[in-house]
């Protein structure tokens, strides 16, 4: 059993982590089992060496998984333990990228869309007031009009009107 | 084999040609065709041309289906539809067919498939595709009961043009793009009844073992078998015998009802087919994403020799039979010398599942080419492309199932468990879906019987169900006759007529030089007036803001019966319509939720009406109009507001100025509005009593001890308060006004229609680290936390950058880089960090 050690500043939530992360070993580290190592959150046993106080996440050959280094201890036989949690979203990349789901959130789209973001802080009290007008395409109005009074009087002959 | 129905796929070949199936002989003057199940249709095509110009002395109109050209996914270029004849002035001797057609009427007749195909009937035979044009030649003939040749009605048989008389709007041979049909208007429907018979699911096999030098069968002996009888074989057996196209055989009820022989059915007694006919308008699914073993897709339907009365399963296991000479099943071949028998164009068949042979032998038996097939997956597809004709049906024989043909009419026929029902929906669709046994009834059609029990009326298709419009209609308005006399002046006028009213009963006192008779003045201005004042003959005066509608000539006003000096116009309109046209209204903020309530609020002022509030949704990328209709009448403005042309909201107003005329109306007025303001103060001093009552240290204590009461008074303070507001506004007698405060107000202000907006500002994203909308920030909110969207994909078709979503169950999908799948616990992280957003 091997692993690669790293140190890397990265979003928990990117799929590639390795790409811009720094090695920290040149040959793989050899691990000798000496207890249970669970796959998802194993304990690396490793000779210590100063130089991966600096690791923060690390490959594991045998379980084909990455992981987050959570915790490093350090035993009484100076061995340096190195407390795993594994990543997912690294281990099984390509896997995630092929799925197919409902996506609900996306940075590509760049924009708010007509969905509602309940996340998207706006302040709806403060108001841009404008206007549109909309012009009459029949006749206008003109209240200056002269023959603009109607008197209806009883009288005369009643006329109908269309 | 999921819902697989039917699989559509390669060149068409529409071989239907006629035959009597009285006597299953090629005796082709039996006009007696009305024997045959109607078919009918709920639309028609009728570009039927003749490029050629060539005149043909029949009329006659066909079409392909439009609701079942279903392109597969896998080969979009290859569909299916249904053609038919659905009117045609040929004699009926000259039968109409569809398809290819033998050369010569005698001998050959019995290999090909029959359907009727006579006037006013329509034939769900018909598969297109891009390479179809080969099989088109003939595809519109007819036989002439007089000569029996093959004869075109329309042009040449040998003439390339004839495709473009079957599927109009094709293309020929020598466009190399893609054969599209456009002529899809119409459907066949099939009307059976479905219990006039019972359908048999027959299959073909070949009767002989394959050759093992050879690869052919040794012999050539077509069998049709029931599909039970198929099912029972052994794999080795149905291997080693291929399978040919499935059918569906029709037993008549008469023949159960011992009419006839049910073991030796005939086939003749199709007239029961005619009896309680039901609708059927089956949609025949596609068939995706299934791989089609051939290197030349094509495709034949029902390969049943000497037919009888059968329908061709869609989407069964269909053989490939190629086209020689002499063999059995000769389709396919393009008319050589006037025939079809010479030639050799070998029709490859769409399967699912099987293996192709192809035949590359000298003789015509060697080339011949067929499907094997061990059958065992296509037993279910084959039972639901049965189902899609909605009938009832089994997949054995008479013999095989002898409680389900029995004679007689016992109920328990139709839910033996033998007995399978295809499921019509209420739209009268079927798709493949069948019930078995007792739970037949629950089938909806399982209690149709005729016509009119099916609640599907094809004349009058129940989707959409809501006959939806999209435009208000308004009226004209008719005559409006008064019992008053209305005149349109100009202020001048006006002025004249004030000072006439003052003259025209001085002008009535003539006392001769005796004195004035006070009685007969009085009396004489009764009669002219019928009060003893002339005003008081002036109902109205208003003004309104525009030129009104007047006659062409003047007249001289009259009060009563007296004729003044003044002259005037009549009025020649009731109403006047305006109309105000916005354009679009374009959204601000690309289109989003931002451009929407809450956030963005729209009001409309429409002139003498006042103010509406709008939903956005309704006016964005719409045309706002609203259409003012000022009734001079009433002297009211109502304006209607219209999303495009449908009308979403109406506003009233008060558009013309009421001059007062006399003392008594404007005391009236005067009296009202002082009565509305002293009830309107009394309201409010209520309600101060109310309030104050209640403050007071009494009032504390009566509050402490009854609070319900106190709010129960102030409500009622309140109430009165609002009641008398109400009665003070609407004093503005004669004219009621709701929107605009008065008409004379109403004029001072804006005579447009004025949308506005309430946008919301530019500090739309409010924080310390982003305090302003714009590219920058937004970049930010996509990367933190992404834009909200609602989109089916897949993670890396999203692009770049933050993904969140919902993903389905991942159960064995998920491998890591060395294929080994993700345990279950990781399956759970992966749908978790997918929820949580994934940076790709």
């Amino acid at each position: 059993m091997t692993i690669d050690l790293y140190t890397s500043a990265f979003d928990k939530r990117q799929l590639d982590k390795i790409t811009n992360a720094t090695k920290l070993n040149q040959t793989p580290v050899s691990i000798m089992p000496t207890s249970i190592i669970n796959s998802e959150a194993p304990v690396f046993e490793i000779a210590m060496d100063s130089s991966y106080l600096n690791a923060n996440y690390l490959y594991c050959s045998t379980f084909d998984r990455y992981y987050y280094v959570t915790e490093k201890r350090v035993n009484t036989a100076q061995r340096l333990e190195l407390v795993c949690l594994i990543d997912v979203r690294q281990s099984f990349k390509n896997s995630i990228k092929e799925t197919e789901c409902t996506v609900i959130r996306s940075e590509a789209i760049a924009t708010p869309t007509r969905i509602h973001d309940n996340k998207l802080p706006v302040n709806p009290t403060s108001k841009i007031v404008t206007s549109i007008v909309l012009p009459e395409t029949t006749q206008t109005f003109d209240t200056d009009a002269s023959y603009s009074y109607v008197l209806t009087v009883v009288g005369g002959e009643p006329n109908i009107v269309p | 084999m999921g819902t697989i129905n039917t699989d559509i796929w390669g060149q068409p070949l529409a071989y239907f040609t006629m035959f009597n199936e009285r006597t299953g002989a090629a005796d082709l003057t039996d006009p007696d065709f009305t024997d045959y199940p109607p078919f009918t249709y709920n639309e028609i095509n009728t570009d039927w041309s003749d490029p050629s110009g060539t005149t043909y002395p029949y009329t006659i109109r066909a079409g392909i289906a439009k609701g079942d050209f279903i392109p597969t996914k896998k080969y979009p270029d290859y569909s299916i539809a249904y053609v038919g004849i659905y009117e045609s002035s040929l004699p009926q001797n000259d039968i109409v067919c569809i398809g290819q057609a033998p050369n010569t009427p005698s001998g050959s007749l019995d290999y090909s498939e029959c359907f009727i195909s006579q006037p006013d009937s329509i034939l769900p035979l018909m598969f297109i595709s891009n390479r179809a044009y080969r099989y088109y030649r003939g595809a519109l003939s007819t036989y002439t009961a007089t000569n029996r040749s093959f004869a075109n009605p329309l042009v040449s048989s040998t003439s390339a043009n004839l495709k473009k008389y079957f599927a109009p709007n094709t293309r020929d041979d020598a466009s190399s793009a893609p054969l599209r049909n456009m002529s899809y208007d119409m459907a066949y429907w099939r009307l059976i009844g479905i219990r006039s018979v019972i359908g048999v699911i027959y299959v073909k096999y070949v009767n002989a073992e394959l050759n093992s030098s050879t690869g052919l069968p040794s012999t050539y002996n077509y069998q049709p078998v029931s599909l039970k009888w198929y099912k029972e074989q052994t794999t080795e057996w149905k291997t080693a015998h291929p399978l040919t196209a499935a059918f569906l055989r029709l037993i008549p009820r008469s023949n159960i009802d011992g009419t006839y022989s049910v073991m030796n059915r005939s086939d003749s007694c199709m007239p029961d087919l005619t009896l309680n006919i039901i609708p059927n308008k089956s949609v025949i699914p596609n068939l995706d994403n299934y791989d089609i073993p051939c290197i030349s897709p094509a495709q034949m339907i029902a390969g049943e020799t000497n037919a009888q009365m059968h329908l061709p399963i869609f989407g069964s296991p269909n053989a490939c039979i190629s086209s020689e000479g002499g063999v059995l099943n000769q389709i396919g071949s393009t008319p050589s010398g006037g025939g079809m028998n010479t030639g050799h164009y070998p029709l490859y068949v769409g399967y699912h599942s099987g293996e192709l042979h192809h035949g590359t032998g000298t003789s015509t038996n060697q080339r011949e080419t067929w499907i094997t097939t061990d059958g065992t997956g296509d037993l279910e597809w084959i039972m639901r492309g049965a189902a899609a004709y909605g009938l009832f049906f089994t997949d054995g024989t008479p013999t095989e199932y002898p409680d389900i043909f029995a004679a007689g009419n016992d109920v328990y026929r139709w839910v033996n468990e033998n007995m399978c029902l295809g499921v019509v929906d209420e739209n009268g669709y079927t798709h493949g879906d069948y019930t078995r046994g007792m739970a037949n009834p629950t089938a909806p059609n399982f209690t149709w019987s005729d016509t009119s029990k099916s609640p599907y009326d094809p004349k009058k298709p129940k989707i959409p169900t809501n006959d939806y419009s999209s435009a208000t209609v308004f009226n004209n308005i008719g005559d409006l006759a008064t019992l008053t006399r209305r005149y349109v002046l100009n202020s001048t006028a006006v002025e004249h007529l004030g000072r006439e009213l003052w003259q025209i009963t001085a002008d009535m006192i003539d006392d001769g030089g005796g004195g004035v008779d006070f009685s007969e003045l009085n009396e004489k201005i009764l009669d002219t007036f019928l009060t003893n004042n002339p005003i008081d003959c002036i109902v109205s005066l208003q003004r309104y803001p525009m030129e009104v509608p007047k006659s062409a000539s003047p007249v001289k006003i009259k009060l009563g019966k007296a004729e003044t000096n003044v002259s005037a116009y009549l009025m020649e309109k009731a109403a006047y319509f305006y109309l105000f046209q916005g354009k679009p209204i374009a959204p601000k903020f690309a289109d989003s939720f931002l451009d929407y309530e809450p956030y963005t609020k729209m009001e409309l002022y429409v002139p003498f009406c006042g103010t509406i509030q709008l939903n956005p949704a309704d006016i964005i990328d719409r045309d706002l109009n609203v259409q003012l209709v000022v009734d001079f009448t009433t002297g009211t403005a109502t304006g209607f507001v219209m999303s495009d042309d449908l009308v979403i909201e109406t506003v009233n107003g008060n558009i013309a100025i009421d001059i007062p005329v006399t003392g008594i109306q404007s005391a009236t007025v005067a009296s009202q509005l002082n009565n509305a303001i002293a009830n309107k103060s009394n309201a409010n001093k209520q309600a101060m009593q109310a309030t104050l009552g209640n403050v007071s240290v009494g009032g504390l204590i009566r509050a402490v001890k009854d609070p319900m009461n106190m709010i129960f008074q102030a409500q009622q303070a309140d109430i009165a308060e609002q009641r008398a507001d109400y009665e003070l506004q609407h004093q503005n007698a004669p004219v009621h006004i709701i929107g605009s405060a008065s008409a004379v107000g109403a004029w001072a202000i804006d005579l447009n229609c004025r949308l506005i907006i309430y946008y919301p500002t530019g500090d739309i994203i409010r924080s310390a680290a982003v305090p302003d909308w714009n590219n920058t920030q937004l970049a930010m909110y996509g990367k933190t936390t992404g834009f909200a969207c609602c989109i089916e994909s897949s993670i890396e078709n999203m692009g770049t950058g933050l993904v969140v979503g919902t993903a389905p169950d991942l159960r064995g999908m998920v491998t890591d880089t060395q294929g080994y799948a993700a345990t279950a616990s990781e399956l759970d992280m992966i749908k978790a960090a997918i929820a949580e957003g994934v940076i790709v």
